[in-house]
């Protein structure tokens, strides 16, 4: 059967839009909204003092949507804290929009109270003895200190807040009496009332069951970019992350390992760990230090063979780190592609298992499992011998091997997985 | 590191300035420590240190051992450390050998009317232990006791015809008994829990191998129950430590002497404060002993011993075949005996206008005027006045504090919050004399004396808050616990500073449990003889001093009895409708 190859596939006006070029649809540079620098958090039990976070830093630009995106226990949710000023880092610059907010090399901290920001909590935290409206309008009288508001203002600014969340029919409701998805966007609601410098989310959607979730994902981005509020996201769902963000932050055990653009994210990962915890990924081991092949390119020796790839950074890489391909770029034929091409190797499929919307097969190379999605057209039976091409420009040479990452990871097989470094500390 | 060591001490905010800081951020958390330590610690430590001096509260003399070295040779001292002992281990057991048949009973067997069983067992909670006293004195005092004049008729027959007898209640198995009855209940409620816990496939396992009821209930239901019982006892112990009222009201007239009554004597009533202080700093420490052995070893082993499983189905039910219904005439006869003979002696004896020796034609006597005249005595109504000011101010001031002191503890991360736990736990160890003691000296102290708080009402309440501010510590501190520390932090994250977040959020949160708290802490300030007794003067009078006082110093029996009766019905309302509250608290958090 013929199968079409990447230059066929573009020349049917397939644009690439999605390439592994650094992404610039962040568009030109903003001004700086937040500022972290050297945040630094330990948590001192009985036993052990664990130091949480390990001097973090970023800025997030006027608004921007911010995602800090890791697995559960990195220390999403303590950084965020500390932001809004319900705990204190032991070591913290935290400044918005010019004002500092808490400076260790001071002593100064403003408490959460006096931030002004508005905070959406995983659990909503909706004020159970209150209204709706109650609920909302409580931000507004508590900053009456900074703000005076007459009781009219207060209603009409409530009203506006509710009708943002398409609430206000709810309005005398007891605010328990509100469904999940209802509560959530109160929380919203009460969050935004004041109109504060910055929007804090902690795993807004984890309560929400799927459907309803994959829908306030739309609303929750449609809403941000019509208040054009800053807004710092946490979650662990990278498909949350994708869908929403201008930026993400990936976190590791306290430690942010890389920062870009969604795009640059997934297919410029600078370690094994951001690769494999954002989608499903193909990891090489990489046996030899490099040789390079010019223009950026190096040459690594791997299980499959030796490959050309692209560096993730100007770390120098070498036995330990790993390749990375998504499944999705490799491209599968049963003739061989042109000659002259490179990265092509030989291999067997072992198990395609049909999606519907696509085909997943693994194929086996010289030993080592490459995971695999094409298109369902495509009629491969285990056992096919076919020729794989790994694209040099989707091949990156990330720091760091496979760690215990659970399903995130497709990675070789028979390679004894090291433990990431991060994850080890 | 700065090149510039002038702009570096520039950036750097004075020590002071930092101080300011940091008080304005904690001044709620530093006024509830405060009251805290000026109503439990400085009290105490006051105390133990006038234990070691001469002189008078009002003006202390010279260091000295004296008072010790008089307790330690008084005959007073031995004999009343031997009847406390005998007294608190003989009501110890003898009410866990009732509450324990009554648990039993109604949660293991097949006993018919269980539901109306436990109502039985449960009311003598509103019963105060004056009063259960005071009805059995009326029912088993030697001569006039009503029981005692009927056993005399029927064994007159036999040849009995001695004036008195044959029952003394003023004895040693007169308080005992008394107090066991009365104090079933709350062992009853402990028992029953520990019942719910066992894992009933233990027993069953027993049964599978073929051993009879009678076996397994020997062999392996009462071993596996043993730490729990133990445990149960043990609290009853200390609980009868600190009673108070019966050894008062029977004990003393027969000049039985407990160590509170010894207390109560030495400093009431021969006003040797010193050596009344030093009797309170040993009961002090036999108290805090005990209390700490218990918490430390006896409630821990308890919870690790493997016989308890948290499975939520009911134990297998024992049949009792014939013997089910003298089972509930054995339920009824605790009932008949703890409160409707009490109760129908103090109506029946407040409905005379003179209380004398029982007959048949005096209940053609029976009026009502006993309760016109209470409600228009005076003296009765100032007083009534002043304990419903007391306990109004003490349930609502001990139940504030409880609520800040749970707040600081549970959410505040404040250094030292752990020992502010620990301090508000102190009262539970310390019986209710030794705080009586400890806060009229402290006030009768030069240094507090001229604030001439002495004898007021307000040293008095003070006084009744430290009583009870350890159950409204422990109780808040659990329904904080309960609150999801989010909610109070979304609203510092809306901007509201702590004092908005606690009267707005938390507060109205923690409604359902402080109202409860409030009534219980209420209707215990009102009914309390202990601690007021001893702090109550003839112009600030509480309701109970008066009661006392009525049956005591004037022997009215029947006033007293009038007294009683309405006390007896107000506090039972208010239990009920404490009760609603509660549950209805408790279906509001949904
Ligand atoms: N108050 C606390 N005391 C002690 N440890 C804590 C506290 N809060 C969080 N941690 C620990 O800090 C780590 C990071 O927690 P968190 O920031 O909540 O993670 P995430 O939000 O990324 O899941 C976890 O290991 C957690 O157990
Ligand atoms: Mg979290």
């Amino acid at each position: 059967m013929e199968v079409p190859g990447r230059d066929e596939m573009n020349g049917l006006g397939l644009q690439e839009r999605d390439g592994p070029a650094p992404d610039k649809s962040t568009g030109p540079a903003r001004p700086v909204q937040l500022t972290v620098r050297n945040l630094v958090k330990t948590f001192a039990s009985r036993q052990e003092i664990v130091q949480v976070i390990k001097d973090v830093s970023f800025t997030i630009g006027q608004g921007e949507f911010f995602t800090l995106l890791g697995p559960s226990g990195c220390g999403k949710s303590t950084t965020l804290r500390c932001i809004a000023g319900l705990e204190r880092g032991d070591r913290a610059h935290i400044a918005v929009a010019g004002r500092v907010l808490a400076d260790t090399d001071t002593g100064e901290f403003v408490p959460a109270s006096d931030r002004d920001f508005g905070m959406v909590f995983q659990s909503y935290a909706i004020w159970p003895h209150m209204t709706v409206a109650q609920n909302v309008a409580f931000p507004l009288q508590a900053n009456q200190r900074r703000q005076k508001l007459s009781r009219k203002e207060i209603a009409e600014r409530v009203e506006e807040a509710l009708n943002l969340v398409r609430l206000d029919q709810y309005g005398g409701r007891i605010a328990t009496k509100l469904s999940g998805g209802q509560q959530q966007r109160l929380a919203l609601a009460r969050a935004l009332v004041t109109r504060p410098d910055l929007l804090l989310l902690d795993e807004p959607l984890s309560n929400l069951d799927a459907g309803l979730r994959d829908h306030m994902r739309g609303e929750l981005r449609a809403m941000q970019l019509r208040t054009g509020v800053t807004t710092l996201y946490v979650t662990h769902d990278q498909a949350e992350a994708f869908s929403m963000s201008d930026v993400i932050a990936v976190m590791d055990s306290g430690v942010l390992v890389q920062q870009g653009a969604p795009r640059d994210i997934y297919w410029r990962p600078k370690t094994a760990f951001v690769a494999t915890f954002v989608g499903q990924t193909n990891l090489l081991s990489i046996m030899r230090p490099p040789v390079t092949a010019g223009s950026g390119i190096v040459s690594v020796e791997t299980g499959i063979g030796s490959l050309l790839v692209n560096p993730a950074s100007d770390r120098p890489i070498g036995p330990g780190d790993s390749v990375v391909i998504r499944p999705e770029d490799l491209q599968v034929t049963i003739e061989p592609p042109p000659a002259g091409r490179a990265n092509v190797f030989r291999g067997r499929v072992r198990r395609p298992t049909f999606l519907g919307e696509n085909i997943e097969l693994e194929i086996e190379i010289g030993g080592e499992l490459l995971m695999t999605r094409q298109h369902p057209r495509f009629a491969f039976g285990a056992g096919d011998e076919v020729y794989v091409e790994l694209p040099v420009d989707r091949c990156v040479a990330v720091s760091g091997a496979a760690a215990g990452v659970g399903s995130h990871i497709r990675g070789t097989i028979g390679d004894p997985a090291t433990p990431h470094k991060n994850a080890a500390q | 590191m700065s090149a510039d060591p002038i702009a570096d001490n520039m950036r750097r905010p004075l020590a002071s300035a930092r101080l300011l800081t940091w008080l304005r951020d904690h001044w709620i958390s530093l006024a509830a420590a405060a009251v805290l330590v000026w109503i439990v610690i400085i009290p105490l430590a006051y105390l133990i240190v006038f234990s070691f001096r001469s002189g008078t509260a009002a003006a202390p003399g010279d260091w000295t051992l004296a008072n010790y070295a008089l307790v330690y040779t008084s005959r007073m001292t031995h004999a009343a450390l031997g009847n406390t002992l005998i007294y608190t281990m003989m009501v110890a057991t003898l009410s866990m050998a009732i509450a324990g048949g009554l648990a039993w009973l109604v949660e293991r067997t097949d006993m018919p009317y269980r539901g109306a069983a436990w109502v039985m067992i449960l009311l003598p909670i509103a019963m105060p232990g004056m009063l259960s006293s005071m009805a059995w004195i009326l029912l088993l005092g030697p001569r006039t006791g009503l029981i005692n004049v009927i056993l005399r008729g029927l064994l007159a027959p036999f040849g009995y015809d001695a004036p008195s007898g044959p029952i003394n209640i003023y004895s040693m198995e007169g308080m005992i008994f008394v107090e066991s009855v009365r104090g079933s209940t709350t062992l009853f409620l402990m028992l029953v829990a520990g019942f719910r816990l066992m894992d009933p496939a233990l027993e069953e396992a027993a049964s599978m191998a073929g051993a009879r009821t009678g076996y397994t209930l020997r062999k392996v239901t009462l071993p596996l129950m043993l730490p729990m019982l133990l445990a149960t006892w043990m609290y009853s112990f200390i609980g009868t430590l600190d009673d108070f009222e019966t050894p008062l009201l029977i004990g003393l007239p027969a000049q039985i002497y407990l160590l509170p009554t010894v207390i109560y004597f030495t400093a009431y009533l021969s006003s040797s404060w010193g050596l009344a202080a030093a009797y309170a700093t040993i009961f002090l420490l036999i108290s805090v002993i005990l209390v700490v052995v218990y918490h430390r070893v006896v409630l821990r082993r308890t919870s690790q011993f493997a016989t308890v499983s948290g499975k939520a189905f009911r134990p297998r039910q024992i049949e009792l075949g014939r013997m089910r219904w003298p089972a509930l005439g054995l339920v009824i006869l605790y009932f008949i005996l703890a409160v409707m003979l009490p109760l129908l002696i103090l109506v029946l004896a407040s409905l005379l206008p003179f209380y004398r020796v029982p007959s048949i034609e005096m209940f053609g006597e029976l009026t009502l005027a006993n309760y016109q005249q209470l409600f228009s005595n005076t003296r009765v109504l100032r007083a009534a006045g002043n304990s419903l000011w007391v306990s109004f101010w003490v349930a609502t001031g001990t139940m504030i504090l409880a609520f800040l002191l749970a707040w600081v503890i549970v959410r505040q991360r404040v250094p030292g919050r752990v020992i502010l736990d620990s301090i508000a736990f102190i009262p539970h160890a310390i019986p209710a004399v030794v705080v009586a003691v400890a806060m009229i000296m402290f006030y009768l102290s030069p240094a507090m004396h001229w604030t001439g708080l002495y004898g007021g009402l307000i040293v008095l309440s003070l006084a009744l808050v430290t009583r009870f501010i350890a159950f409204a510590s422990r109780t808040s501190n659990a329904a904080m616990t309960q609150i999801d520390a989010s909610l109070e932090e979304a609203a510092y994250v809306s901007g509201a500073r702590k004092v908005r977040v606690l009267a707005r959020i938390l507060f109205p949160l923690l409604l359902p449990t402080f109202v409860a708290g409030w009534i219980f802490v209420a209707a215990n300030a009102f009914r309390n003889l202990n601690v007021s007794l001893l702090l109550s003067t003839p112009q600030n009078e509480l309701i109970s001093v008066t009661l006392y006082d009525y049956w005591e110093r004037q022997a009215d029996f029947s006033m007293a009895a009038t007294l009683g009766v309405v006390l007896v019905v107000g506090l039972a309302l208010l239990t009920v409708l404490a009760r609603q509250l509660i549950a209805r608290g408790y279906s509001g958090n949904e």
